[in-house]
């Protein structure tokens, strides 16, 4: 933003300067030959009353004399017949010959500048041609070696000196505007920061203009807005944990007294099963606590962490565990927490269902619509026939089953889902597709 | 023969657990209120506290601090949060162990003859911390070191070592670990405490071929050897 505010001001100041400096310059121009055509008048009548009166060497030092200068003038007398021409532009043309012919005065547009012809008699009170001379002033466009380069450069001058000026405001109004909207920004990206509570963050400083200092108090209502809700739902988690999980308790250690032994172990059985839905619904009651305000976990990084957890395991029983994992982060819409679980109940899924030493392999990749791609497969027996709901999960050896019921939770949250099918290793392969953050 | 305290809201879960707690040879003495239950545990002086955390008229890690201000009688905290902020906080707060809801009665007076082992008669121990040869496991700081060298060990594997070291020579099943360890006595996959006992081997610097604590039986459970020292 600082940078455009220059960029325009930039553009602004210079199509105003170059509005005004292209005019004034054709301007200071045109003055200043109008300065020359007048001095230059002036030097015509001079010249004229010294070539009337005067002889030829008279003239010729005056004309050396008013030549002399560098002003851009310069005067030449055409004497008719075989008298010598005296000054610089001598010889004749047809304009000369003409004023020389009719005896009136001429003043005409030359190369870089102006021309007059004004005759002069020298024959006393009758005018004839071949007693005519005819004095040449030529004056020369004011150049770039002339008193306008001056002028012209202090007009430049002066206009650098308005753009740098600008630029210098501009600059200063753009940190201005920028520092407090950096300081907002920076605000919100720590609300969502990985690790960040949204409850410990303090109000950002309200600074700067007035739009700025109106979104600052917004964000400042809302993140406090958002910090009462979450604690209104951790309390109302806390609650729904000891209300459902205290009956639950005292149903267990009635349970437990029971004399009868097959009624007690049928009565805990039930009891598990409440249990285990108990605990999924709190689970997933506690997701945005997980979560925080923006939930947002790079896939690679946790997938590549509990793999190598896993691997300990894999190596003891001589199993074959590979993980092709991209270079690059992938960041996932779904807590740490959430996500870690989520690979461990896959990971625990092979090791529960597919022997030793049946390999296994994970693979993340991005998906196309952002998001990551999680797949888990081994080359164990595959998943019993029948079993393609995930919600009733996969029940087997030393596993309740309730395992892909959580992933397929995490990822649905997440804006993805699972699938469960076959893996060209032979064994069962889970794919989990999770949204982006 | 130990004296407890239950301080419990619940009509239903208080008498239970004093029959429970009774028939296993304890003195059971009972409070509602969080207010009663300090004045019973100040006048009373129990042996140990069971302190459920809901209670009606204090929150009960407001009944565990002020019991902390005045008393080192050990308290296990009854909580319905299971997440383990929730449960370290407990332990930051002064409570010797925790039990989560819905626990069992086994659960519960395995947990009292735990923390009753590890404290002196009357109070709390002068050395909270359980030692096995070279293995040093201070529960209240939950620091662990073997050989005098501090173990780099996540929250469930000191839980899983300090469960172990409790019971030092016993068999333990990894059903019960999964009860015990992750609260889960209902579900869970022995799995994850096959990897988690996994990475305790490679910290304590043994294998399973040739262990030195952490002791597999195969089919059954496992033991911490006391003869790893």
């Amino acid at each position: 933003m600082r940078r455009s505010l220059i960029v325009t001001v930039a553009a602004a100041v210079g199509i105003v300067l170059l509005a005004m400096m292209v005019p004034m310059a054709f301007l200071m121009s045109d003055y200043a030959l109008e300065d020359r055509l007048t001095k230059a008048a002036l030097e015509v009548q001079a010249t004229e009353t010294v070539v009337a009166r005067q002889d030829a060497g008279s003239v010729a030092f005056y004309l050396d004399k008013i030549n002399d200068g560098e002003d851009g003038i310069t005067t030449t007398v055409l004497y008719p017949g075989d008298v010598a021409d005296i000054g610089p532009d001598q010889g004749e043309d047809d304009r000369v010959a003409q004023v020389r012919s009719t005896g009136v005065a001429r003043v005409d547009d030359v190369d870089d500048g102006t021309q007059l012809l004004v005759p002069v008699s020298r024959g006393g009170s009758t005018p004839a041609e071949e007693s005519t001379a005819v004095i040449r002033v030529v004056v020369e466009r004011p150049g770039v070696d002339s008193e306008l380069f001056g002028g012209l450069a202090v007009l430049l001058l002066l206009g650098l000196a308005l753009v740098v000026g600008s630029l210098l405001v501009a600059d200063r109004l753009g940190r201005g505007f920028v520092e407090p909207i950096r300081a907002v920004a920076a605000h919100a990206g720590r609300l969502g920061a990985a690790g960040e509570s949204v409850t410990d963050v303090e109000p950002v400083a309200v600074t700067g203009p007035a739009e700025v200092r109106e979104l600052a108090t917004a964000l400042n209502r809302l993140v406090a807005r958002i910090q009462t809700l979450l604690a209104r739902e951790r309390e109302a988690n806390a609650d729904i944990s000891h209300r459902l999980r205290t009956p639950v308790t005292a149903l267990r250690l009635r349970a437990d007294s029971l004399a009868d032994a097959d009624e007690r172990q049928r009565l805990s059985a039930d009891l598990d099963d409440l249990q285990a839905t108990i605990d999924a619904i709190i689970r997933e009651a506690r997701r945005s606590e997980r979560e925080g305000l923006v939930a947002s976990t790079d896939a690679v990084a946790v997938v590549r962490e509990r793999v190598e957890y896993w691997r300990l395991l894999a190596e003891e029983q001589e199993r074959d565990l590979t993980a092709d994992l991209p270079p690059t982060p992938l960041p996932v819409r779904a807590s740490a927490e959430d996500l870690a679980a989520l690979v461990d109940v896959l990971l625990d899924n092979v090791f529960t269902h597919a022997p030793a030493p049946a390999a296994a392999r994970v693979t993340v990749t991005a998906r196309a619509e952002g998001g990551a791609r999680i797949r888990v497969e081994d080359a164990g027996p595959g998943f019993p026939e029948g079993i393609g709901s995930p919600g009733r999960g996969v029940s087997g050896a030393g596993s309740t089953g309730l395992g892909l019921a959580i992933v397929e939770q995490t990822a649905t949250s997440s804006g993805g889902g699972l699938l469960v099918d076959g893996s060209p290793l032979g064994g069962a392969r889970v794919t989990v597709d999770l949204g982006v953050a | 023969m130990a004296q407890v305290l239950i301080i419990e809201d619940d009509p239903r879960i208080r008498p239970l657990v004093i029959k429970a707690l009774t028939e296993r040879g304890h003195a059971v003495s009972s409070a509602a209120t969080g207010m009663s239950g300090l004045t019973a545990a100040i006048d009373g002086r129990p042996d140990l506290v069971v302190l459920d955390l809901g209670l009606p008229d204090v929150d009960g890690t407001q009944v565990l601090s002020m019991l902390r201000a005045v008393s080192d009688v050990p308290v296990i905290v009854a909580t319905a949060r299971d997440d383990d902020p929730s449960l370290v906080a407990c332990l930051d707060g002064g409570a010797d162990d925790y039990v989560v809801k819905p626990y069992t009665t086994d659960q519960l007076a395995a947990r009292i003859g735990a923390v009753l082992r590890r404290v002196a008669p009357g109070g709390r121990a002068a050395d909270p911390a359980i030692s096995i040869g070279g293995l040093r496991i201070d529960v209240p700081a939950r620091r662990a070191t073997l050989d005098d060298v501090a173990l780099d060990l996540t929250p469930k594997e000191f839980d899983l070592l300090r469960y172990l070291a409790e019971r030092p020579g016993e068999v333990v099943t990894k059903r019960t670990l999964l009860a015990e360890v992750w609260q889960q006595p209902w579900g869970g996959s022995e799995k994850t405490v096959d990897v988690h006992l996994s990475w305790l081997r490679r910290k304590l610097g043994e294998t399973a071929a040739e262990p030195r604590f952490l002791e597999t039986i195969r089919g059954v459970g496992v033991r911490l050897s006391t003869e790893g020292s």
